[in-house]
């Protein structure tokens, strides 16, 4: 049985009230605005949740579009794979987590530093130690 | 699995990491509706958090809402949390039948008394003494009766358990009520209504429970303000063409092809409260608006009964006395005409005994 994913659909914009960005997408961009600014005056982080909005495909790949690329990419296996791109702009973030199936399970747009999910994990940063002993005990070059 | 278990624990042995279990907790809070940022404090509640038990009644239902539940892609956070539960009665999911799932129940009941979520999908039909849903020689109502008084909180899933449904459309007749009707205010009832409800949010509301340990903030229908806060309307990407004045006026015309509003095709989108334009159906690809289709209203009290789905909302339709002319479009004067005429058909239509069909509907627009 064909999966969902490869039934071919053809995305639309409506273009009916105007040219893209629609106004959901710029209503999203003005909260991103906002958010940035934010960051840079009092450094609170800020998120915009994607499947909290009432978006279309075409509209995430608008939204995707005008926000564009930066210069980080990191893919994190961890419950499935999780996607961070940096954007085009500094400190915003575009960050997808998928399952194990390849479904996105939560998917968001971060104004951040850096996205908590990169950063090592505090209880893992504790257990490193004894983890590190343990790998130099295994090849014989601890104390 | 050890019922003492912390969801930590659980996790761990599944292999899931620390990062793997901050991502689980970001899509907790996404599904129920909170911010992002809570995703550690949702990492540290739920690292103290053990397995509720979780006692599922059904009643005079369908089954959708369990299909509805265990249908929903996999694996997932939803089956993460299923399994960060003991459910411990549901006939329809447990290996148990007959006298032993009967007894499991009445263990559960007894041991976790105070203590465990009572799940309830359909409704409870109260004439004639509620001979006409009867499991294991008991009356649904009985059967009901006996487990409030042990819980900890009611979870009412589906508009029927929530309030009457399909059962209890007119002329109702197995005396069908809603869970709430029966335990008043002697619990606290969370309703999650929808024919069938989302997934996420039947999960949303198991998670919120889950973590705080607490009933979520709730609407005058008793259904949790984070998935029911907005209305369909509200959230609906359609909304530009609504507030411009596009409709479409039929299922195939330039309007229907241009994505414009359906509110003349009889959407009840601005009097509905879910969270269908959001979470969406089908992981998350699309619901009835976005496939061409108006909004039926299943999450709000009697909409099987609110008249045809296919008239608009401003229109009185015949029999539903109960529901508000709601002339909110800029068509409306037009639509409470169409509905008289509309009306007459179906008068006409009843005497003569036919039936009236969609088609017929259509032409009245």
């Amino acid at each position: 049985m064909s999966e969902l994913t490869d039934i071919p659909v053809k995305e639309s914009q409506s273009n009916e009230l105007g040219n893209v960005p629609s106004v959901q997408v710029l209503a999203i961009l003005k909260e991103l605005q906002t958010m940035l600014a934010t960051l840079v005056e009092t450094g609170d982080e800020n998120y915009v949740d994607i499947h909290g909005m009432p978006l279309l495909p075409g509209e995430i790949q608008s939204l995707k579009q005008i926000l564009g690329t930066g210069e980080v990419e990191a893919t994190i296996a961890a419950l499935g794979p999780t996607h961070v791109t940096e954007t085009s702009i500094p400190g915003i973030w575009w960050v997808t987590h998928r399952n194990a199936s390849d479904e996105i399970i939560s998917e968001f747009i971060e104004v951040t530093d850096l996205p908590e999910i990169l950063k090592t994990q505090h209880h893992d940063l504790h257990e490193a130690p004894e983890k590190f002993q343990q790998r130099l005990n295994e090849i014989n070059l601890g104390a | 699995m050890p019922r003492d278990e912390y969801l930590t624990d659980i996790l761990r042995r599944q292999g899931i990491s620390r990062r793997g279990f901050l991502k689980f907790c970001s899509a907790m809070a996404s599904l129920m509706a909170l911010p992002p940022g809570m995703a550690p404090a949702i990492a540290d509640a739920l690292s103290k958090a053990r397995r509720p038990s979780v006692i599922w009644l059904s009643f005079q239902e369908c089954t959708g809402c369990t299909e509805s539940l265990t249908r929903s892609h996999n694996p997932t956070v939803e089956s993460l949390i299923l399994d960060a539960i003991s459910l411990d009665y549901h006939h329809t999911l447990q290996a148990a039948s007959g006298t032993a799932a009967e007894e499991a129940r009445e263990h559960a009941m007894k041991e976790f008394f105070g203590k465990y979520l009572l799940i309830v999908d359909g409704s409870i039909p109260i004439k004639d003494g509620g001979v006409y849903s009867t499991i294991a020689g008991m009356t649904n109502l009985q059967m009901l009766e006996d487990a409030i008084e042990g819980a900890a909180a009611i979870v009412a899933v589906g508009t029927c358990a929530a309030f009457g449904g399909l059962p209890h459309a007119n002329p109702n007749p197995t005396g069908a009520v809603s869970v709430l009707d029966i335990v008043k205010d002697r619990k606290p009832v969370i309703n999650v209504p929808g024919c069938p409800p989302i997934p996420v949010v039947i999960t949303g509301v198991l998670a919120h429970y889950l973590t705080f340990g607490t009933v979520p903030d709730l609407d005058h229908h008793h259904r949790p303000l984070s998935f029911f806060g907005d209305s369909i309307h509200d959230r609906c990407y359609r909304r530009p063409f609504y507030d411009k004045g596009l409709f479409a006026k039929t299922f195939d015309d330039e309007g229907a092809r241009n994505g414009w509003c359906l509110y003349e095709l009889g959407c009840k989108g601005p009097t509905t409260y879910n969270a269908c334009a959001t979470s969406k159906w089908n992981n998350g690809t699309s619901f009835p608006i976005q496939s061409g289709h108006p909004c039926l209203g299943c999450s709000e009290p009697d909409f099987w009964d609110a008249g045809s789905f296919y008239s608009p909302l401003s229109t009185p339709s015949l029999g539903v006395s109960k529901v508000a002319a709601t002339a909110v479009a800029a068509g409306a004067i037009t639509g409470v005409a169409f509905g008289l005429y509309d009306q007459r058909k179906r008068k006409k239509a009843r005497q003569q005994h036919k039936k009236v069909s969609v088609e017929d509907l259509g032409e009245t627009s």
